[in-house]
């Protein structure tokens, strides 16, 4: 391997040994945040505040932010029925057997597409609205930093790819 | 990053007269960079030919979100839309195939992360949820039914005020810990709009639909 190759894996197979440290308690220098128990508690509300089977839509969620965004959301909603938007078959998959353990009484349709391209984003929202007249929520979180040298996608280029 | 953008307010805006159906709760949340509006570059709002410095990217799309979310509310003010910041989040966001800046990038995130903390991904997680759910993000025409004003506000939490300055003006755009964008941001925004920016924004992102798929969005 070239010395690039090598620092690169380096750098890909660090372990951060404190990924998972909390945040600090800023509350004491930020009183106009909205504190976490808040949250919480208003969190725990949402079941008696909202008629069962409230519709959402989830774009992005097999991977960080959206997919926790989405397991919380599905806990804590009465019945939903969420579509659930990704381009990976796996994530879906592992996606699919976790939420049946958050919230077994939820409904989650998948939808595998790369909506990174205008025309699968029409192809997706015409799917959704053949199967609902209204939803709820629409919660995005799609899209990621590519600054990959070997392909810089744009609009047109996007909208040629089969 | 701009691409991000464009495919973000299609789906808003095809799947928008199904938000406006829905009896109750009617939301669309972004996660993307809430409460980091900066100055655009309207002569390259892709950021592809090189007029947008590296440290204004962030600020640049952030306030290119925002402003296409207020332009989605003026059609369907029945509808509340935050512009949400996640926080410093260990996500694996940099994923193979990305190049060796982003990579280079991740490492010293991860460094200086590991001097700050992250935020733990289920709080990231239950925020989200709150923006999804909560009275705090009202629309600004706001409906009477059960559920439409959003789960009760807990003590100590108020309506949040939105990008227009006004309390509960329905685009919200908001930090890591669900606070609004402070006065600076709301005022940059406020000069966009006296400006044309961002009515010249709209009208871009709406013939670049156009361009690469003929159409203005699904048809009804």
């Amino acid at each position: 391997m070239t010395r690039v190759q090598v620092s690169l894996s380096v750098i890909k197979n660090y372990q951060d040994p404190f990924a998972h440290s909390p945040a600090p308690s800023l509350s004491l220098y930020f009183p106009n945040m909205v504190a976490l128990d808040k949250v919480q508690q208003s969190n725990t509300k949402v079941t008696a505040t909202y008629p069962a089977g409230l519709v959402a839509v989830f774009a992005g969620a097999t991977a960080g932010i959206g997919e926790t965004s989405l397991r919380e959301f599905a806990r804590h909603a009465p019945k939903p029925r969420i579509y659930i938007v990704g381009r990976s078959q796996e994530a879906c998959d592992r996606l699919d057997a976790d939420l049946k353990n958050v919230n077994s009484e939820g409904e989650y349709i998948f939808i595998r597409s790369d909506v990174s391209l205008l025309r699968n984003v029409d192809a997706v929202c015409r799917q959704i609205r053949d199967k609902e007249s209204a939803i709820n929520v629409l919660f995005m979180s799609q899209g990621t930093l590519n600054f990959s040298k070997r392909e810089q996608p744009t609009l047109e280029t996007c909208a040629r790819r089969p | 990053m701009s691409l991000t953008f464009f495919g973000r307010m299609r789906m808003a805006k095809n799947l928008l007269p199904l938000l406006r159906r829905a009896t109750g709760l009617r939301r669309v949340v972004s996660s993307f960079t809430g409460a980091r509006e900066g100055k655009v570059y309207d002569d390259d709002w892709q950021a592809r030919e090189g007029k947008v410095p590296f440290t204004a990217a962030r600020g640049h799309g952030a306030t290119m979100m925002t402003l296409g979310l207020e332009a989605l509310a003026k059609e369907a003010p029945d509808v509340s839309f935050v512009h949400a910041f996640p926080g410093s989040v260990d996500t694996g966001i940099v994923r193979s195939g990305d190049g060796a800046l982003l990579w280079t990038l991740a490492l010293v995130s991860k460094v200086m992360f590991t001097l700050t903390g992250y935020t733990p991904i289920v709080e990231v997680g239950e925020r989200h949820t709150f923006y999804c759910t909560s009275a705090r993000f009202p629309p600004k025409k706001r409906a009477d039914e059960p559920g439409a004003a959003g789960v009760q506000l807990p003590d100590g939490v108020s309506v949040a005020k939105g990008v227009d300055g006004s309390v509960g003006g329905g685009v919200y755009s908001v930090d890591m810990y669900g606070e609004s964008a402070d006065a600076k941001a709301v005022e940059l925004l406020a000069n966009y709009r006296l400006d044309g920016t961002a009515d010249n924004l709209w009208k871009y992102t709406e013939s670049e639909w156009r361009r690469v798929t003929r159409t203005l969005c699904l048809e009804e």
